[in-house]
């Protein structure tokens, strides 16, 4: 059960355990995180559940596939090199520690 | 004194979470028909039907969630009347509760079959839970299965069908799938996608009678004049709006319960959201009344808003998606009244189909193409006049053609 610190737009931290194989997005809305919406569910459809992850934790991410990309590079405003969705991102053991940090919603 | 929502789908769970984050410190008391959680209901046709979504990810939140946030979750309980002089309304197990603002979430319902044999045993539907698991109960003993239906939810199903190895027979009533929702380049490309993926799918043939041998049922006939062997049978023939709490309380009503741009319907104190309302949709310039999971949340945030003292006009841009074998349909906006389409086709599997009227866009249908969805959903509020000629050149950047 890795533990997951969220950084939410007014910059106040959360940390939860999350379960493994459960996504990023899950986390957190099983976390009562409302800043990420995730409106579609987690099925990769609709960009709200935007986040940013720091580049050192780059390799142990998988990285985002054509449709993850495409929906982050013209969704987003402020779509930065580290920016990912959440629901794209399953946890597990070695993500203990993962810091993310939750824009304020464009939508 | 407190806020009682009515239905806790999408629409009715969003509103209670969108209270609690506006600093809403009354009670919140959420009634819902079902008897399970609070779920999502489009995996309900695809991968919770398929089996490959456990049901504990189906629900909208945990259980933890609704003691901490202080919402009173009352399951299997239905409302039986509203009474909007005392502020009040009834529980089916006839305790009265008292509200200062109410929400009514109640959604829609199926329309069900009325040919013969519509009884079988056998027959089902895709709106609830229980629907699905019904269904998924019979998989083992199904080989043929009719689906009823040219919607999305019989597209789905019928998907979702031929992924579980069944032999499925899509029967539709007009001449091709999503024909009032779409182009029909769009509904070509699904209709050959099902095909390709083995389903029989039967144009202008709407079923006729549902044939049975005891309790179950056989054999679908349709006007076509076939009949199709089915062990089971999926209806998916379209929903009416869940009005008639709010009818029988006197709000005003017309095809949904008419609400304002805060979501208020014609009794101040009541609030109405989702699939169940009928609103003005500043965009499109109409009265319309929309089933998606974004109109049930947005309107959902616009009414807690409402609620807690901040007035914003709902206006949001609409959009849906539905996943299909190797087909991701985005869509946004709504193309209804369109007079012109441009299609953008990067490749076989991946096309967009944008709508007009006159020079003014109005909503893109995109199969795998994300960036035609996105670029056009942040763009489209004020239905900008595009480009059409590149608009329709992969070659250009979309970006640039919407900014120029």
């Amino acid at each position: 059960m890795p533990n997951i610190t969220f950084i939410l737009p007014d910059e106040s931290q959360v940390t939860v355990a999350a379960n493994d194989g459960d996504s990023l997005m899950q986390t957190a809305v099983d976390n009562g995180i409302e800043q990420i919406s995730a409106d579609c569910g987690g099925c990769c459809s609709c960009a709200t559940c935007h986040c940013f992850i720091d580049n050192s934790w780059k390799e142990k991410l998988t990285p985002a596939d054509d449709m993850e990309t495409d929906l982050l590079e013209n969704a987003i405003d402020n779509v930065q090199e580290n920016s990912r969705l959440s629901c794209q991102i399953f946890l597990a053991p070695e993500h203990d520690g993962l810091v993310v940090e939750i824009p304020e919603s464009e939508w | 004194m407190s806020c009682i929502i009515i239905g806790a789908s999408h629409a009715g769970v969003q509103a209670a979470i969108n209270l609690r984050t506006q600093g809403y410190t009354d009670g919140i008391t959420l009634i819902s028909a079902d008897k399970v959680l609070p779920y999502q209901r489009p995996p309900l046709s695809k991968a919770f039907l398929q089996n490959t979504l456990p049901e504990q990810r189906l629900w909208l939140r945990p259980e933890t969630f609704y003691q901490q946030k202080d919402i009173d979750l009352r399951l299997s309980t239905r409302v039986v009347k509203i009474d909007k002089q005392e502020q009040q309304v009834v529980l089916d197990n006839q305790e009265q509760l008292s509200y200062s603002k109410l929400i009514l979430a109640t959604g829609a319902s199926i329309r069900k079959l009325t040919i013969p044999g519509s009884g079988l045993e056998g027959v089902h539907y895709l709106r609830d839970h229980q629907d699905t698991l019904g269904l998924r109960d019979q998989l083992p003993e199904t080989n043929n299965a009719v689906v009823i239906g040219g919607g999305y939810i019989g597209l789905e199903a019928a998907a979702s069908l031929k992924k579980l190895g069944k032999n499925v027979t899509l029967l539709i009533n007009s001449e091709r799938p999503l024909q009032h929702l779409t182009s029909p380049v769009i509904s070509n490309y699904l209709s050959n996608l099902q095909q390709k993926n083995g389903v029989d799918i039967q144009p202008l043939a709407p079923a006729t009678a549902i044939m049975g041998e005891g309790n179950k049922v056989v054999a679908v006939a349709a006007a076509n004049g076939q009949q199709y062997p089915a062990d089971l049978v999926v209806a998916g023939i379209g929903v009416t709006p869940e009005q008639s709490l709010a009818e029988e309380a006197g709000l005003a009503v017309e095809n949904g319960i008419k609400v304002n741009q805060y979501m208020q319907t014609s009794d101040a104190n009541i609030f109405a959201i989702g699939d169940c309302v009928s609103f003005y949709h500043p965009m499109y310039k109409k009265q319309m009344r929309i089933e998606s999971v974004q109109n049930a949340t947005d309107q959902a945030k616009t009414a807690a808003l409402a609620i807690c003292g901040t007035l914003t006009p709902y206006s949001a841009t609409p959009w849906f998606w539905s996943d299909q074998y190797d087909a991701k349909l985005q869509i946004a906006g709504i193309s209804a009244g369109y007079d012109d389409i441009v299609v953008r086709k990067e490749s076989e599997k991946s096309l967009a189909v944008f709508y007009f009227t006159g020079d003014n866009l109005i909503a893109v249908d995109a199969i795998n193409q994300p960036k035609s969805f996105m670029i056009t959903r942040k763009y489209l509020h004020d239905l900008p006049k595009v480009n059409k000629t590149r608009l329709a050149d992969c070659s250009q950047d979309l970006n640039s053609i919407f900014t120029e």
